[in-house]
């Protein structure tokens, strides 16, 4: 092998364990939207939550970001299903423009909270039990970025599996299928509402978590990851969660690989020319509806 | 068994339903029959719960329902199968027939439902793991039928079941509802196949814009003046 094949096969790779990120956070996404046809805004900011709650729970306690992971999705699950509860519910009929400006307020709200309360300066976590490097067949990769990568397949094909095999995963199906329908087989299309917002929060928390070991952590982190998981989103076919998944990775492979092959700063460009590509070509998305 | 009490529902501030009354006993086929846009699909809505009442009460076997939610009037025995069917068209028929089962936490009268299901229509066993949106109009209808059993309701709404199906399969779908009333259920009826719909009702009411006009048994009304006149063609 030369060497500027393994170099171009570790950007790859490189690539897919960021995309796989991409695509925890695109499923969340995909998910609140495919249910109840509401975009997110403040999605982004759910992840920065749950890399907090793993920075706190790191410098307070010494407890490891891998450890507190299961609770941090407790929390956005819970902090998701009550932001439905109190503030979505609200506006489940109003125009899309007051639905946009809800949810984009819930963004500047958890940001201006993060700044006041935790101070806009960055923070890591240093010695999280997950540190250091692989090598394997001439490839070397960050161990954070691995676990990370893994976790982020997990947490998706667990939500797949809900979503496929039981009894509330296709409750939540059918109401993002038809939502008057649901009501009538006896589904509590509010309960679905609050599960979709409480697992969306979930995907992005822990997705915030699985970074926090590799990332800066700042109130508005959530930034950076917000514009690709539209673009994932719409890549993958809006509302679809397998969609996100592959479209996650895809996005994943461009960024890093037209990176690095043309320059990093090229690399968001790439992302969003992708986007105008799908969306002239096949604007459902990869795995969308018509 | 049902009594729906002077209701008034109404679109976006538009009222679409008038001062309507109807009551459908235990074991009866009620219709309601009218021309399109009369509110006759409101009336079944407002029944299952989809449309918010803004005055009146619909009574369930002596018990106040009107306030409540869709999925909670499925629990007490309401059962809608909607126009248009609203099938979920990307499920197999298995997983509709499932769906239409959600409520319901005893999967052993689960599955005798289902195998009830199955013997009036054996084409959906055939089909179980086909996808909801690839059937004929007839076979969704029937799977739609289905899937409103399987709630195992005391009453079941039916809205416009001969829509969209070919003319033979009406007369058997007809004779379903018969048969699925015979078996306990008490069944209210819309449809605009005037003529069919009378044919297998106990009774009969007539809606023209937003209001009951007329009520009476299925011969009463094949024969009265009104319905000649304004539906039957004279």
């Amino acid at each position: 092998m030369n060497a500027s094949f393994d170099i171009l096969l570790q950007t790859l790779l490189s690539g897919v364990l960021i995309g796989l990120i991409y695509a925890l956070v695109a499923v969340g996404l995909t998910m609140i939207f495919g249910v109840m046809d509401i975009v997110n805004f403040a999605h982004g900011e759910f992840l920065m939550l749950g890399m907090y709650a793993s920075f706190w729970g790191f410098a307070l306690w010494a407890l490891d970001p891998m450890f507190t992971l299961p609770f941090t999705a407790l929390m956005l699950f819970g902090l998701g299903s009550a932001i439905y509860h109190v503030v979505i519910r609200r506006i489940i009929r109003a125009p899309m423009l007051s639905q946009i400006f809800t949810t984009f307020g819930l963004l500047i709200l958890f940001r201006g909270l993060a700044q006041f309360l935790w101070k806009p300066d960055f923070r890591t976590i240093d010695h999280s039990i997950v540190q250091g490097k692989v090598a394997f067949a001439g490839l070397q990769f960050g161990l954070p970025q691995l676990v990370a990568a893994a976790g982020a397949i997990v947490v998706t094909g667990i939500v797949w599996w809900f979503l496929q095999r039981t009894r509330l995963g296709a409750a939540l199906e059918a109401t993002a299928a038809d939502k008057d329908a649901a009501a009538l087989m006896g589904i509590d299309v509010q309960r679905m509402f609050a599960l979709a917002w409480g697992i969306g929060a979930a995907c992005a928390g822990v997705a915030g978590a699985l970074l926090s070991t590799f990332f800066p952590i700042f109130p508005e982190v959530g930034a950076n990851f917000i514009l690709i998981a539209f673009v994932t989103v719409a890549l993958g076919g809006f509302g679809s969660v397998a969609g996100a998944f592959w479209a996650g990775i895809i996005v994943g492979i461009v960024e890093v690989l037209g990176g690095f092959l043309l320059g990093p700063q090229y690399k968001l460009a790439l992302v969003l020319a992708l986007y105008l590509i799908v969306v002239l070509l096949r604007p459902q998305g990869l795995l969308g509806r018509a | 068994m049902l009594q729906v009490e002077h209701i008034r529902v109404s679109y976006q501030r538009v009222p679409a339903l008038h001062d309507i009354s109807l009551r459908v006993a235990r074991g009866e086929i009620v219709a309601i029959v009218g021309g399109n846009g009369n509110g006759k699909s409101t009336t079944l809505r407002a029944i299952a719960g989809l449309n918010r009442l803004d005055a009146g009460r619909i009574v369930l076997a002596d018990r106040d329902v009107g306030t409540l939610a869709p999925h909670d009037r499925v629990r007490l025995g309401i059962s809608m199968v909607p126009e248009g069917r609203r099938l979920f068209p990307r499920l197999t028929v298995a997983r509709n027939l499932e769906l239409g089962a959600y409520t319901r936490r005893d999967s052993a009268e689960v599955a005798t439902t289902l195998r009830q299901v199955f013997t009036l229509f054996p084409v959906l066993e055939e089909r179980r793991r086909q996808l909801a949106g690839t059937m004929s109009g007839g076979e969704q209808q029937m799977l739609a039928i289905g899937r409103g059993l399987m709630a195992h309701p005391q009453l079941l709404l039916l809205d416009e079941p001969s829509w969209g199906i070919a003319p033979k399969l009406v007369t058997k779908i007809l004779d379903t509802i018969v048969a699925i009333n015979a078996t306990g259920v008490s069944i209210l009826l819309v449809e605009q196949n005037l003529r069919r719909a009378l044919a297998i009702a106990d009774r009969a009411y007539v809606m023209q814009t937003g209001r009951m006009v007329l009520e009476g048994s299925g011969q009463e009304l094949l024969e009265s003046e009104l319905v000649k006149q304004a539906y039957l063609g004279g």
